[in-house]
């Protein structure tokens, strides 16, 4: 900054490290559990140091499951977050993109209309209406599928407004020079638009890619069947499982398993998350 | 190539923004037809009314013969060249050029010959694999051109598509554009706000201002013969000085409204009395002591151009303004008085009110 | 708002909409409306039949002294979450913004918590405070606390929110730290010519020009606070001890999927739909406006 002070420097280096360490200590303390056998996580004060159980504990977890939690291996689990992260960012990228074209390249009736409604959804997070959609998702007999984790989700008033935001700064004369080249909508939209979007495309991936691997209440809501269950909620079946103490080794492991794949895709495309998350609010 | 006919054309926005009305245009086969005029004053309305991409509001418009009006703009045989080039940045030198050809359904080798030839002419040889953003401003515009070029259209449309680079550039692209407009032969119409661009360029310019056409002519005939007051202050550099003043009885002498007069051997075209606009060029103004047309000039100031030197000073008791262009290198001292006369052939009288050419 | 070209098609853009404007009628304009409309009837548990009862589901719940309670815990919760999650993050954010080289490391280090769901963190910080086994615990009976949020209410509701802030650090930081590097230096640099020294320029300058930053923060952090942090409190807490952080979100199911009081949960469902969207209009109107400039 402006001037040359060591000790200020210290100090802001000591505000961050503290600040990382925060962060960090409890995903340690978790990862060492993970490692542990269950007389270690017996009694208190619980190792800080990583145990020899890890190759147990993860290849049981992985494969065969908690007998506590109805005994879903926690890999099919994080099997079905997947497909269910991925449908819904595919889905909601893919629905919001047409829609933002439609409304920013063409003029029809009803086109305001279409953009209010879309808008309106921004303010009410399925939370507040849970009790209705999952009455909703039951008539139309999307519970226990891929379909009803997956659709009621897709419909996103944020990815549409990012389109929307950045086609408008796409030159007017792009679209010009491509109708005299004989580039129909579609054609357009697909040789010059679809490319162009590519970088917003990938952000946005990130972070509805993030939103869909950590749904919670809609997948323990619409899952009654078991090999269906995702790991996020999965693992709150393994904290309260009732009679029995929870199994703190396999949980911290679940847990584990269950954030790995987001902090992976946050940390290895960190400059494209944080543009995609900073402008997309904005 | 095709002639190109617009018949009584005219665009109003929503909200009744007019922005032409009752343009009467037509375009020879081959020739090159510059639009000008200040910003605002519809040129590029008309051109994109050409081009497909406005709808027409009113009137008519024939591309060889044939009415277009309602032709999708790949459907008019026309290319368009674009000031800020509209190159697609995710696509090569090459694609770009390739794209029109491949909405076309043009076969592949018809394609390559196509690019090979124009990139030749445009010397982008080894530029065509890359991306518009590697290229400079005056190779982004070689593109456009080369893309344009490719498409082999009857008609090229060009707007403002110099404007974005230096002024040396500029130059030299104007000459390269003048070469291959006469190498190609066909239609070229081309929209700027350049005067000196319209002169260099145009076989015939189209004057616009206010959405409407104030003369078309020669670049000659607009710098020899303005139609109107605001096509001689439109034309020539430095602008023309225009006095008004009232004609005495005779209509030999003007009084300025400034002060002062000035008088002329036979009487003016027009009538005695009338209250008129006289204008004179700066290059038309000669330093001389006897003669028709005589004034005297007190100088303010002088430009010193190298090739020829620019006068500036007040006429009569100092309101009115006036430009002089010497020949060469010329030393005045500001206060000095110096006495110029003009030919009464260099005279433009326009009428006060309506701007309109009287002589 | 609208291109000046545009392309003419008659059934193309309706077809365009379509997905979008399908799922958003089904999964959200239908429930709202059902929401809406199930808050004025009282609905046996079978859902053979049910009765208008008008208002009467409303007044009910603000009878309710577990209601109102719940209000209060929400607004505790949600402004104390906003408080840590946002200082925190503003100060790491000044911080690793001064640091110039290192900044890049530090935020790597510093912004992979977004990616954790609510849920899991509160299960790992459900663990790192289990009165019986957990470290925190432990030490914090080193310096002579008590610690268990099994029987305590208070400490059970701070628990959630230290769990819910933690998350939340990652996602303000990278808001505070884009906020600050918008910040023209030459701004900073003439301050500095004033003499003002860095304790005075961040109060005097830097954080008058984040103001529009932290508001939107501001708003961000309680909506995620308010409904977000659901799956947090359902995997730990659960509403518990004695509704201690029962906040309005977690009401709604408890009282619909665990009470089966259709009409008592639609009224606050629709209760709740009031108090986003009014956060949601001041947010767009005091965004809109920039807060200070």
């Amino acid at each position: 900054m402006v001037e040359n002070r060591p000790l200020l420097k210290l100090f802001t280096h000591a505000v961050l490290i503290l600040g990382v360490l925060f962060l960090c200590f409890p995903v340690w303390m978790s990862l060492v559990a993970s490692t542990h056998g269950p007389g270690a996580l017996s009694k208190s004060p619980i190792p800080l140091w990583f145990g020899d159980q890890a190759w147990e504990n993860y290849s049981q977890l992985i494969f065969g499951g908690m007998s506590e939690a109805g005994g879903v291996p926690v890999g099919m689990m994080m099997l079905n977050s997947l497909i269910m992260a991925l449908g819904i960012t595919i889905g909601k990228i893919a629905v919001s993109i047409l829609a933002a074209y439609a409304i920013v390249y063409f003029r029809f009736p009803f086109r305001m209309g279409f953009f209010w409604m879309i808008f309106v959804t921004l303010m009410l997070p399925v939370e507040v209406r849970i009790l209705p959609t999952f009455d909703v998702v039951t008539k139309l007999g999307l519970l226990n599928s891929y379909g009803g984790l997956i659709v009621p989700l897709i419909a996103s008033a944020t990815a549409t407004f990012l389109f929307r935001q950045f086609f408008l700064t796409v030159p007017d004369e792009l679209v010009e020079a491509a109708r005299i080249d004989r580039a129909g909508p579609m054609r357009f939209f697909w040789d010059i638009l679809l490319p162009l979007s590519r970088t917003n495309i990938a952000a946005l991936f990130i972070i509805l890619f993030i939103y869909g691997w950590n749904q919670y209440l809609w997948p323990l809501l619409v899952t009654t069947d078991e090999s269906l269950y995702t790991v996020v909620m999965g693992i709150q079946r393994m904290v309260n499982s009732g009679e029995q103490l929870p199994v703190w080794h396999y949980i911290m492991g679940t847990a584990m398993l269950a954030l790995i794949p987001p902090v992976i895709v946050v940390v290895a495309m960190q400059n494209l998350f944080v543009k995609g998350l900073v402008e997309s609010e904005k | 190539m095709a002639t190109l006919e617009i018949k009584s054309l005219g665009k109003t926005y929503p909200g009744n923004v007019v922005a032409a009305e009752g343009i009467d245009i037509a375009i020879e086969d081959g020739e090159l037809v510059v639009l000008v005029g200040p910003s605002g004053c519809g040129k590029s309305t008309i051109l994109r009314m050409i081009a497909g991409l406005e709808t027409i509001t009113t009137g008519d418009l024939f591309i060889a013969g044939k009415r277009v009006n309602d032709h999708e703009p790949g459907e008019r045989d026309i290319a368009m060249v674009f000031q800020n080039y509209a190159l697609y940045p995710h696509m090569t030198v090459r694609g770009n050029m390739a794209y029109g050809l491949r909405n076309e359904g043009q076969p592949k080798a018809e394609i390559e010959r196509r690019i090979a030839e124009a990139a030749r002419t445009l010397r982008l040889e080894d530029y065509l694999d890359r991306k518009p953003r590697q290229l400079s401003g005056g190779q982004r515009q070689r593109v456009a051109m080369g893309r344009a070029i490719v498409r082999e259209p009857r008609i090229f449309l060009f707007d403002e598509p110099l404007s974005n680079l230096d002024a040396k550039l500029r130059t030299q692209l104007r000459a390269e554009l003048k070469a291959l407009h006469r190498r190609l032969g066909a239609t070229f119409v081309y929209v700027t706000h350049d005067q000196v661009e319209a002169m260099s360029l145009a076989d015939r310019i189209v004057l616009m201002n206010a959405g409407q056409v104030e003369q078309i002519g020669t670049p000659l005939d607009l710098y020899l013969r303005p139609a109107s007051r605001f096509v001689a202050d439109f034309i020539g550099s430095p602008n023309m000085n225009v006095f008004e003043g009232v004609l005495d009885g005779e209509a030999r002498a003007l009084t300025l409204s400034g002060g002062g007069s000035i008088r002329f051997a036979d009487p003016l075209p027009a009538a005695p009395g009338a209250r008129v606009a006289l204008g004179i060029r700066p290059e038309h103004l000669h330093p001389g002591d006897e003669g028709p047309g005589r004034m005297e000039l007190t100088v303010t100031f002088i430009e010193q151009l190298g090739a020829d030197t620019v006068v500036h000073g007040t006429l009569g008791n100092g309101r009115e303004p006036l430009a002089v262009r010497l020949d060469g290198v010329q030393m005045r001292e500001a206060g000095a008085s110096l006495p110029l006369i003009c030919s009464p052939e260099h005279i433009h009288l326009f009428d006060a009110d309506t701007g309109r050419r009287l002589n | 708002m609208q291109k000046r070209v545009i392309f003419k098609a008659r059934g193309l853009p309706y077809l365009l909409v379509l997905p979008q404007i399908a799922i958003t009628v089904i999964f959200f304009f239908w429930p709202s409306w059902q929401a809406l409309e199930s808050s004025f009837f009282i609905e046996d548990a079978f859902g053979f039949s049910r009765e208008w009862v008008g208002w009467q589901n409303y007044r009910e719940l603000f009878n309710d002294p577990g209601y109102l309670r719940s209000f209060r815990s929400t607004l505790i919760f949600g402004l104390s979450v906003a408080a840590l999650a946002m200082s925190l993050a503003l100060g790491l954010a000044v911080a690793a913004n001064r640091v110039l080289r290192a900044t890049q490391g530090y935020r790597t280090l510093l912004i992979w918590p977004y990616a954790v769901a609510p849920a899991l963190a509160g299960v790992i910080w459900y663990f790192l405070m289990n009165p019986s086994l957990g470290i925190v615990a432990y030490w914090l009976k080193g310096i002579g606390v008590e610690w268990n949020h099994y029987v305590n209410g208070d400490q059970a509701l701070l628990l959630v929110i230290v769990a819910a802030a933690w998350k939340q650090i990652s996602y303000n930081f990278l808001f505070f730290l884009a906020g600050l590097q918008s910040i023209p230096k030459s701004l900073i640099e003439a301050a500095a010519i004033d003499r003002a020294g860095p304790v005075r320029r961040f109060w005097s300058i830097t954080f008058p020009l984040l103001s529009p930053t932290t508001f939107f923060l501001l708003v961000v952090n309680l909506v995620y606070a308010f409904f977000d942090t659901f799956s947090l409190i359902h995997a730990t807490t659960e509403g518990g001890p004695s509704d201690s952080t029962s906040i309005l979100v977690f009401r709604v199911y408890n009282t619909g999927f665990i009470g089966q009081d259709y009409g008592g949960s639609a009224a606050q469902s629709v209760i709740l739909m009031a108090l986003v969207i009014v956060m949601t209009v001041v947010q767009f109107r005091y965004v809109e406006r920039k807060v200070n400039y």
